[in-house]
């Protein structure tokens, strides 16, 4: 294991850094000979702190999930580097130890679960990394508590609802204990009741258990507090902002196919209409304080 | 059809069956249908018939289970036994044309069915009380030696057992494909058999593609979850001989040299 | 005219071999042209009601008629009912099948006994319905990106010029902006087409944006239907259920619980363009005097 490195002047550490990242894939088209390069990621760079709430926006097809499986050594970008925990993932054996360190949680409930009962799923991460039995027991009751699905330990993942099904997915990675999980779009296949699961446990390890969340959607209002926004499209890092500051940028965010949170679009056509909202409000709650003080 | 298959589910239950090592159902199983194909004489059926009856019994799996179990393979059974009733020479006992029934050809062919019920309700057994997990985990390490002739038996029980995870998935993902191409139109239940072979690639294209993009979801979330091969793993339910299981292997024990015995002895 | 279902019960076998109603006395009536909304949460029976419209079910007992024609009489063709109320699942994208774009459009013309020219002609028009570009007839579906696919699943059924369209969330998986534009090309065939929608949604925001009338269901019975405004302004209700109203339809009643208005509006606000104008209007009568407090 890596050693701990504070950076100077610094408390926080970095969690997750990539530079300069560059990922093309070739394909062959149909009566074409040379195969066609397609640039998925252009010179990204990012850097997340232990802790830290981190959002990533962007339309289908911008390079987002590239990205995730770039931070989380399952992709080897063409240029470019990627570190977590200070640990290169270009080197073969800093693979293992970093996807324990940066878990995944994908978009589909189903095609992420490979046990045939909760337990044995969950047990799934800490087998692979040779965890004793008796440790991985404890561990399958602490995840699936953190969860909040300690009910449905002998379940059939079959069974369950979408929401629960992406929760065991969730404790699956936790048994791993990471210390940080990157979601890839992990609500885009739920219901709202599903949907509202699954962000309560993602805020709950976040805040709770101090997880490094690294949260990748194109819903907003799963983002709103986020500590940092990332807006990617076509591959490239557009802004990197506090939320506050990003909302500001309306037209822009329509331009790249992100609709904003309900009530930052209400306060976007409010001031069109000649009302003034100061930049002080925040929330949906500060908005209705203001308009009737 | 695919709904009636039993083959691979699991029976939830807290019987002594349930209870036993993997390793001891894999190895009865294998045990009971190598006895069972043994040269037939009317005592090693009845020993076989009594051993079965206990099992079963033992095992507290309905009997109406283990009958849908064998209604899939009906055919099949009817089958094969309708050809050893025909084409068997020797003593005839009734004739039509070219069609005759001989003395051997019924006895064969009553044999035949016996055996292969048999020989689906034993392993019916086996599967019904062994969670797929488990029975992998068995197969794993009973056949763990032929690593060494470079077989990926860690692999093969993974493969299995993931297979019988996403078994209920694709069968609802069957019938989502074929209730869409049916509000498209699609006709499944009328025509020729060559047109209803054409008529099923509407369903499979769908069905083999998303399979396809599932195993590759799959396999990467696997790796994310630091899955390296069967090397340096280590189990949540690891395999771990009991009291019962030894007991177990001497029962076995006892009944395969008694049908041995019936077989080379009492032979008809 | 147009569809109309009578007492429409459906039983089914649950895993303990018990009965249970999926669907309890469901009547409702719609017509061509019309934009109707179905809501309710998941289990509630949306899928089971459309499925039924669209002849997939029978019902255990009740009646179906499609433009005064009794459904389940004898010689009622099941195959014009599916053609001329389409029914396009979750994802449609997954049925995609055939080698080329073209041909799995029309594979939904063919069956219902169209000769090939005619197929892919029926198969262009919706093609250009869609806005997919005529490039792409001969592509192969599997090559295109997931906005196309879901045109192409989308063109495959509009191909049997159904007569109603029913849609079971449509716009999973697409981002904003492709789902403005699917929403935009519904709003499309039901003008210039005259095509009757339901729309099965959880996205409350999308049904009262876009759809004028909806339906509720919950545990197998229909339990509201109506306009959008009278059915949203039962919020309470609502969430009893388990079911949102839309994000403008919450904030106008805090407003009102706040007194901000000092008169009743006529209408519920729909939209956050709706709800902006009635906040800005009560604002500028009532000459809030902002410019002090900055």
């Amino acid at each position: 294991m890596p050693t701990v490195c504070l950076i100077k002047g610094n408390s926080k550490m970095k969690m997750i850094e990539a530079l300069n990242l560059i990922f093309k894939y070739k394909s062959y088209v149909q009566n074409q000979e040379m195969p066609e390069e397609t640039l998925v990621l252009d010179n990204v760079s990012l850097s997340i702190e232990k802790g830290d709430f981190v959002g990533i926006l962007g339309h289908n097809g911008s390079g987002k999930s590239t990205l995730a499986k770039a931070l989380t050594a399952l992709l080897k970008p063409s240029q470019g580097a990627v570190y977590v925990k200070q640990m290169d993932s270009s080197l073969e054996e800093n693979v293992i130890p970093i996807r324990r360190t940066a878990g995944m949680v994908f978009q589909n409930p189903d095609n992420q679960l490979v046990g045939n009962l909760v337990e044995e799923d969950v047990a799934f991460g800490p087998e692979n990394l040779g965890v004793p039995t008796e440790e991985i027991w404890k561990r399958i009751s602490a995840a699936l508590e953190a969860v909040g699905m300690t009910a449905y330990r002998q379940s059939v993942p079959h069974s369950l609802s979408g929401g629960q099904k992406q929760k065991i997915a969730i404790a699956g990675i936790l048994a791993m204990e990471p210390e940080c999980i990157v979601f890839d779009e992990p609500t885009a296949m739920l219901d709202p009741r599903g949907r509202k699961e699954v962000l309560d446990a993602v805020h709950f390890l976040n805040k709770e258990r101090g997880i490094t969340v690294l949260y990748i959607t194109h819903h907003m209002e799963e983002v709103e507090d986020a500590d940092w926004l990332y807006v990617m499209d076509r591959g490239r890092v557009l802004w990197k902002e506090r939320p506050e500051v990003l909302w500001e940028k309306e037209e822009e965010l329509m331009r790249c196919g992100i609709r904003l949170p309900f009530y930052r679009d209400l306060i976007w056509r409010l001031r069109k209409k000649g009302v003034e909202i100061p930049k002080t409000v925040q929330s949906e709650e500060a908005l209705l304080e203001y308009l009737t003080r | 059809m695919i709904r009636d298959m039993t083959l691979g589910q699991y029976y939830k239950g807290d019987s002594v069956i349930h209870r036993l090592d993997a390793r001891v159902k894999l190895m009865g199983t294998l045990l009971f249908v190598v006895t069972l194909f043994l040269p037939k004489s009317p005592a090693a059926l009845l020993s076989a018939t009594l051993f079965l009856a206990g099992v079963t019994a033992l095992s507290k799996v309905p009997l109406s289970m283990l009958i849908r179990g064998v209604k899939p393979l009906l055919f099949l059974i009817i089958f094969s036994a309708g050809v050893n009733l025909l084409f068997t020479p020797g003593e005839t006992i009734v004739q039509w044309g070219f069609l005759r029934i001989t003395k051997e050809g019924l006895r064969l062919s009553i044999y035949l069915v016996i055996r292969l019920v048999y020989l689906v309700v034993g392993s019916s057994i086996m599967t019904f009380t062994t969670t797929p997990g488990r029975l992998a985990d068995g197969l794993e390490k009973s056949l763990g030696f032929l690593t060494k002739v470079r077989i990926p038996v860690h692999e093969l029980a993974m493969m299995i057992s993931i297979a019988l995870r996403f078994i209920p998935v694709l069968t609802e993902e069957l019938d989502k494909i074929m209730k869409a191409q049916m509000s498209r139109g699609a006709d499944f239940e009328s025509g020729s058999l060559m047109q209803r072979a054409r008529q099923m690639i509407p369903i499979l294209v769908p069905l083999f593609v998303s399979s396809i993009r599932r195993a590759s979801d799959l396999a990467l979330a696997m790796d994310a979850r630091c899955y390296n091969g069967g090397i340096g793993r280590t189990k949540l339910k690891p395999l771990r001989y009991e009291k019962r299981d030894y007991a177990a292997y001497g029962v076995l024990g006892v009944y395969t040299v008694w049908m041995a015995g019936c077989a080379f002895f009492l032979r008809a | 005219m147009g569809l109309a279902l009578k007492n429409i019960s459906y039983q089914y076998k649950d895993q303990g071999n018990e009965n249970k109603y999926a669907l309890q006395k469901v009547s409702f009536s719609m017509e061509k042209g019309e934009y109707v909304a179905l809501i309710g949460h998941t289990g509630s029976g949306k899928s089971t009601l459309t499925q039924h419209l669209n002849g997939l079910l029978r019902p255990t007992s009740g009646q179906y008629f499609f433009d005064g024609e009794d459904v389940y009489g004898e010689h009622f063709s099941m195959k014009m009912l599916r053609q001329k109320v389409a029914l396009c699942f979750q994802y449609p994208e997954y049925q995609l099948f055939e080698e080329t774009v073209l041909r799995d459009i029309a594979f939904g013309p063919a069956n219902m006994g169209y000769g090939k020219e005619e197929s892919e002609k029926k198969a262009r028009d919706a093609m250009k319905l869609v806005g997919l570009s005529p490039e792409l007839e001969r592509a192969a579906p599997f090559a295109l990106s997931g906005g196309q696919k879901r045109r192409v699943a989308l063109a495959g059924i509009l191909s049997m010029e159904p007569d109603y369209l029913i849609l079971d969330e449509p716009v999973a998986g697409l981002d904003g902006a492709g789902k403005e534009q699917l929403f935009g090309l519904l709003e499309h065939l039901r003008r210039e087409n005259n095509l009757g929608i339901l729309l099965v949604s959880h996205d409350m925001d999308d049904v009262a944006s876009y759809a004028d009338r909806v339906l509720v269901m919950s545990e197998g019975r229909l339990v509201m239907d109506g306009k959008k405004e009278e059915v949203f302004s039962r919020e309470e209700m609502l969430r009893e259920m388990g079911l949102d109203v839309p994000h403008s339809v919450h904030f106008y009643h805090k407003l009102r619980e706040r007194e901000y208005f000092r008169e009743n509006k006529d209408g519920l606000p729909m939209t956050a363009e709706a709800l902006a104008q009635d906040i800005a209007e009560e604002w500028h009568d009532s000459r809030h005097d902002v410019g002090t407090i900055l």
